[in-house]
């Protein structure tokens, strides 16, 4: 009739309702065994994803970078594709399987995982640089039309494709392998004004948020396992909140590594047929030549 | 005191005259248009290319070097595709640049040509434009009108 009680808290201790059918003691802990692995797991998965995540991030720079988990084969393919032998940008890097690695050495402020994990040591593998290509270019205002066309037949031909396109802009994306040579024709269409080209690399927060993945879907795995034993709806309850975190950050990070993937493989390139505003001098600066500032198609036009 | 005496006299002549310092050379195609506020010269052909012709102080002085530099870089930051560069030298013997731009005017593409002169007293700027289909029809009269531009 009275399915729950409610057991006065005490201190330091933690208070579950009470279900029907089940025994209870006095000691929360024994009471709930498997809420006191959640709590435990909580713990220790919480110092093992810290020192994870200290280790790549918190390296010396020029020390190599090493791993204390194993990828998926899925993962291990997804990294591949921005792995290479060759130094050379910006063909998608491959992963450097034999390259000579050398151990980070323990660190002693680095707690150890005392959790039971799926994954084991495996010797460091250096990777080539994870770089986001990109490019803007200011074309003189001529043939613009004409140009536009030049510059859609050339991104097709690279294997590329358009993503917005307006009457005097156009912004495409290209192989990265390719980066350069459509650089190469672009600048060729017209009067360029002004053109930037930055490579980011983004290979830090590419490790980083692939170890976390690795560790976020661990912790999933266990807790799975954990709901699986659950014999309390309390301690079900519990465990499915905890599981339903673990997978938005799971889903979170996928994203992510499929955003900088994307953004790895096709660099976006902008091209723009409009007078370069931002190299006007200041008016403190501007030349005291009244036969500058006279010289106007639009004005010798008008008639 | 002997060499600034001509140049005072022909100023003052040019002022109470109210002529240009220039004498333009209209082509057989083209007709001149009188009152034009913005030039001094200004001349259009039946199919409407312009030319235009303004004589400035060359004051702060400048000589062609500056000018030519000066110049493609504001003409270039406006938007113009510079094209071409030219030496130029009048029938008079008068040296100069010319800057072959183009700009798409409402989404035409346009040819623009900037011709530039400087003496000690003025820097003299030729312009000729139109859309680019009879810009290249009309190339032997521009020509023809910057080689006999003449300074007074």
């Amino acid at each position: 009739m009275n399915p729950t009680i409610a057991f006065p808290r005490e201190p330091g201790g933690v208070s579950f309702p009470r279900v029907d059918g089940f025994a209870t003691t006095r000691s929360p802990l024994h009471r709930h065994p498997l809420a006191s692995c959640l709590l435990l797991l909580l713990l220790t998965q919480g110092c093992a994803a810290g020192a994870k995540y200290t280790m790549a991030g918190n390296r010396s720079p020029g020390a190599p970078r090493t791993e204390a988990t194993v990828a998926s084969a899925e993962e291990e393919k997804a990294v591949q594709m921005y792995s290479d032998d060759a130094p050379a940008p910006p063909e998608a890097p491959k992963l450097a399987e034999n390259a000579p690695t050398t151990p980070e050495p323990s660190r002693p402020d680095v707690a150890p995982t005392p959790a039971p994990t799926a994954t084991t040591a495996r010797p460091p593998a250096q990777r080539s640089p994870i770089l986001i290509y990109t490019a803007t270019f200011q074309m003189a205002v001529f043939e613009v039309e004409q140009s536009l066309r030049e510059v859609d037949r050339i991104t097709q031909e690279v294997g590329g494709f358009a993503t917005k396109r307006t009457d005097r802009q156009i912004t495409i994306r290209v192989p990265a392998s390719r980066f350069y040579e459509t650089v190469g024709r672009l600048e060729k269409l017209g009067d360029v004004t002004h053109r930037d080209v930055v490579a980011q690399d983004v290979t830090e927060e590419y490790l980083d948020t692939e170890v976390r993945l690795r560790n976020a879907r661990a912790m999933r795995d266990r807790f799975e396992q954990l709901l699986a034993r659950a014999t309390t709806v309390q301690d079900s309850l519990l465990i499915e909140r905890e599981l339903n975190r673990v997978a938005a950050e799971i889903e979170r990070m996928e994203g992510r590594l499929k955003f900088l993937r994307d953004r790895a493989a096709f660099s976006t390139i902008t091209v723009s047929f409009e007078p370069r505003r931002t190299v006007t001098p200041p008016p403190s600066v501007r030349l005291p030549f009244p036969w500058l500032t006279h010289p106007s198609l639009s004005r010798l036009l008008s008639l | 005191m002997t060499h600034a005496l001509p140049r005072i006299l022909c100023a003052l002549a040019l002022l109470f005259a109210g002529c240009r310092p220039f004498v333009p050379a209209t082509p057989g195609s083209f007709t001149e248009l009188n009152d034009q506020d913005d030039f001094d010269y200004r001349a259009v052909s039946a199919e409407g290319v312009v030319l235009g012709a303004k004589a400035h102080k060359n004051d702060p002085r400048v000589d062609l070097a500056f000018a030519e530099k000066s110049l493609e870089q504001r003409l270039r930051s406006s938007g113009y595709a510079l094209i071409e560069k030219r030496e130029i030298k009048t029938r008079s013997g008068l040296s100069g640049r010319q800057f072959r731009l183009g700009h798409d005017e409402s989404s035409n593409p346009h040819l623009y040509y900037v011709t530039l002169f400087v003496t000690d007293d003025y820097v003299y700027i030729l312009e000729a434009g139109g859309t680019k289909e009879q810009m290249l029809r009309y190339g032997a009269p521009i020509d023809w009108h910057v080689e006999h531009f003449q300074v007074r």
